[in-house]
């Protein structure tokens, strides 16, 4: 019936795994390669239930629950449970974490206090602002040092997750 | 035996709404839910026999509002009201305003409640009561700095600041040093008067190490005290309880019972409540509070005394006395509880509100589950993130931690992180395992407790292929409007009261 082969990449935190898959009607076989001169690692997987796979590598089989959301996949295997991101090859831009000239709410809940005015230099750890949500509060701190831009919600405001709060300026 | 009751509105959501309904069910009760705008999906509102939305997101102008879930109940005819644990479940407006709309309200009566809301006061009654009572002045915090600095420098530091109406960790500071005190008396100020409406605070000495102790009582109407043991509750992080097991190991609790029983009759108390206390290593112990609700974690004491503790407080509510001769209880084996959150433990354990893709539940001999999770569900911003609850009931304290395990293993959440990973560290704690139990235990290891294991590279595989293959693990949003309701009697399945099997 259908057969395909196909690579793809994934990231897992900092890693990238380059996998070949060979799609052959209800079953996928495919080789990893960890690179570094290591021998190829050879799997295969088959479909078991609802969103339940069947792993096979070296002889060793372990069952695995997955469920994809957009371009990410949640995969439950043993008790544990992992987020991975699925990128196509050649895709991905870079990003420089702490380079941002924004802060955002780690999370949806209720700005609590604002800590900077625009104008304001503030040293890296100094607190910006607090979130409460749910039993706690977070306080968002200064990546680095940086002058404040900007205040963009006032306290009793909803805020969403990732929504920017404050913005600093250009650095000169 | 006859129903207390007909019909009773539930006043909450999530897992303890279901496990309301479940027992309303067994005893044959009608049940109304009441659900805010967020929830009109949640299982509590799907599996109820009528439900009344009651206001918006917020839970202050929903879950909290008096005047709505009072009107709920008149609206749908509903004898009786019963509060959960959290909102409005030891709220004296909401048992008074069910006292003048002739709905009874299935907790201590409102003077009772008015009388145990002021946790500094209740102290002082208790302590006169000749109950051990933690070190600390007996008066609120004063409001100007150095007044404050010399109440706590005289109550010595590490201290606690704790909110006079608090409860839940809510308006709770630890404080180290004295250069930390005015900030952390202005952010539990802060807390106190956004949860509470209450800003005042009061001080009292850190007990470390201590184990956290938790008495199970039930008092009828005409006073007669009923003692279902105690519970240990000593796994917390930063005074949120994780994992809670009864009965608590390697410790004499006779003293302590006997102290619950006083300090219940000192304040004149009524139904189902706690009596918090902290026990240091040498055996002395130290009253901390009155819970005036259903606690959380009372399932464990369902499952090692055979008692459904819900149906006793709709009978003691309804004016029946507590079917015993017995003042105290004999505890059946072991049980342990975990408490699953949608958090993420490697971020600091922010909440991770958003869309359950798939949950699965684990089953066995021994599981019981409390739990609101279904494909699909959100898991709202606006509340408690606790998912639910997974208890394992054994023949000993090591097997019941081993069944417990094994259910976490079964355990499925995708789609929001979630505590498993960390409870099953927890559960794997030598001094956990050993039964050396302090409260400051998680606190002290968190880094370790929380560490990201390397990921297998079945992982990638499992999900390389699964994407491949297709078939069913696609649940994008949209896609999952259509996953299976359980039927309410599917629900049971997973519910258990006290049998060792």
């Amino acid at each position: 019936m259908s057969r395909r082969a196909l690579r793809r990449t994934y990231v897992a935190g900092n890693e990238v795994y380059d996998l070949d898959l060979r799609h052959d009607d209800g079953r996928v076989e495919g080789t990893y390669d960890p690179g570094d001169g290591e021998r190829p690692i050879a799997f295969d997987v088959e479909r078991l239930g609802d969103g339940v796979v069947r792993v096979t590598r070296d002889g060793v089989r372990a069952r695995a629950t997955v469920v994809r959301d957009g371009d990410t996949a949640w995969v439950a295997i043993d008790g544990h449970t992992y987020e991975l991101r699925i990128e196509e090859v050649g895709g991905g831009a870079a990003h420089h974490a702490g380079e941002e000239d924004f802060a955002v709410s780690p999370m949806t809940g209720t700005l609590a206090k604002v800590s900077v005015e625009p104008g304001q230099q503030v040293e890296a750890d100094a607190e910006l602002f607090v979130v409460e949500a749910m039993k706690m509060e977070y306080v968002v701190r200064a990546p680095r040092d940086v002058t404040v831009a900007e205040v963009r919600h006032t306290v009793g405001e909803q805020v969403e997750q990732g929504r920017v709060v404050v913005t600093f300026e250009e650095a000169p | 035996m006859k129903a207390p009751f007909s019909k009773v509105l539930i006043a909450n959501r999530g897992e303890i709404a279901l496990r309301i309904q479940r027992t309303c069910r067994v005893l044959g009760i009608r049940t109304v839910a009441v659900y805010s705008e967020a929830d009109a999906d949640q299982r509590h509102v799907l599996e109820a026999d009528e439900a009344v939305l009651i206001g918006p997101a917020e839970a202050r102008a929903s879950y909290l509002d008096v005047a709505a879930v009072v009107g709920a109940a008149q609206q749908t005819g509903a004898e009786a009201i019963h509060p959960g644990y959290g909102f409005l479940s030891e709220n004296a407006d909401l048992a008074r305003a069910c006292a003048e709309a002739g709905v009874v309200f299935v907790g201590p009566p409102p003077e009772v409640l008015a009388g145990t809301a002021d946790k500094l006061e209740v102290k002082g009654r208790v302590a006169a009561a000749g109950v051990p009572v933690i070190p600390g002045p007996l008066e609120p915090v004063p409001e100007d700095e150095a007044s404050l600095r010399a109440a706590a420098n005289e109550t010595g530091y590490p201290l606690l600041l704790k909110a006079s109406a608090g409860g839940g960790g809510k308006g709770m500071r630890r404080v180290e040093r004295e250069e930390d005190l005015v900030a952390a008396a202005e952010g539990a100020r802060r807390e106190a008067g956004g949860a509470f409406g209450n800003t005042d605070l009061y001080l009292e000495r850190i007990i470390a190490p201590a184990r956290h102790v938790e008495v199970q009582v039930l008092v009828d109407a005409e006073g007669n005290v009923r003692i279902f043991g105690c519970r240990d509750c000593s796994m917390q992080r930063r005074n949120q309880k994780v994992i809670e097991e009864s009965p608590p190991p390697h410790l004499d609790t006779n003293a302590i019972e006997a102290a619950a029983a006083l300090a219940c009759q000192a304040l004149d108390y009524r139904n189902a409540g706690t009596v918090e206390m902290l026990v240091q290593p040498d055996g002395t112990f130290w009253f901390l509070e009155l819970n005036c609700r259903l606690q959380v974690e009372h399932p464990v004491t369902e499952l090692t005394y055979g008692v459904d503790l819900v149906a006793l407080q709709l009978r003691v509510a309804a004016g029946e006395q507590v079917p015993s001769e017995e003042v105290r209880f004999v505890p059946q084996g072991h049980a342990v509880e975990a408490r699953l959150y949608a958090e993420d433990p490697a971020a600091g354990f922010l909440p991770s509100p958003g869309t359950v893709l798939v949950a699965r539940e684990p089953q066995g001999p021994g599981i019981r589950v409390d739990s609101a999770l279904r494909d699909g569900m959100t898991v709202p911003p606006y509340y408690d993130p606790m998912l639910a609850k997974i208890c394992a009931h054994g023949a000993t304290r090591e097997e019941a931690i081993a069944r417990l395990d094994q259910a976490l293993r079964e355990t499925v959440v995708l789609g929001v992180r979630t505590n498993t990973a960390f409870l099953r560290a927890l559960l794997a704690d030598d001094d956990f395992r050993a039964g050396r139990l302090r409260t400051d235990a998680i606190d002290r290891r968190v880094e370790e407790l929380t560490a990201t294991p390397p990921l297998p590279l079945e992982v990638v595989l499992a999900a390389a292929g699964e994407e491949l293959l297709g078939g069913g693990g696609d649940r994008t949003r949209a896609g999952t409007e259509a996953a299976a309701l359980p039927t309410p009697w599917d629900t049971l399945a997973g519910f258990r009261l006290g049998e060792i099997r």
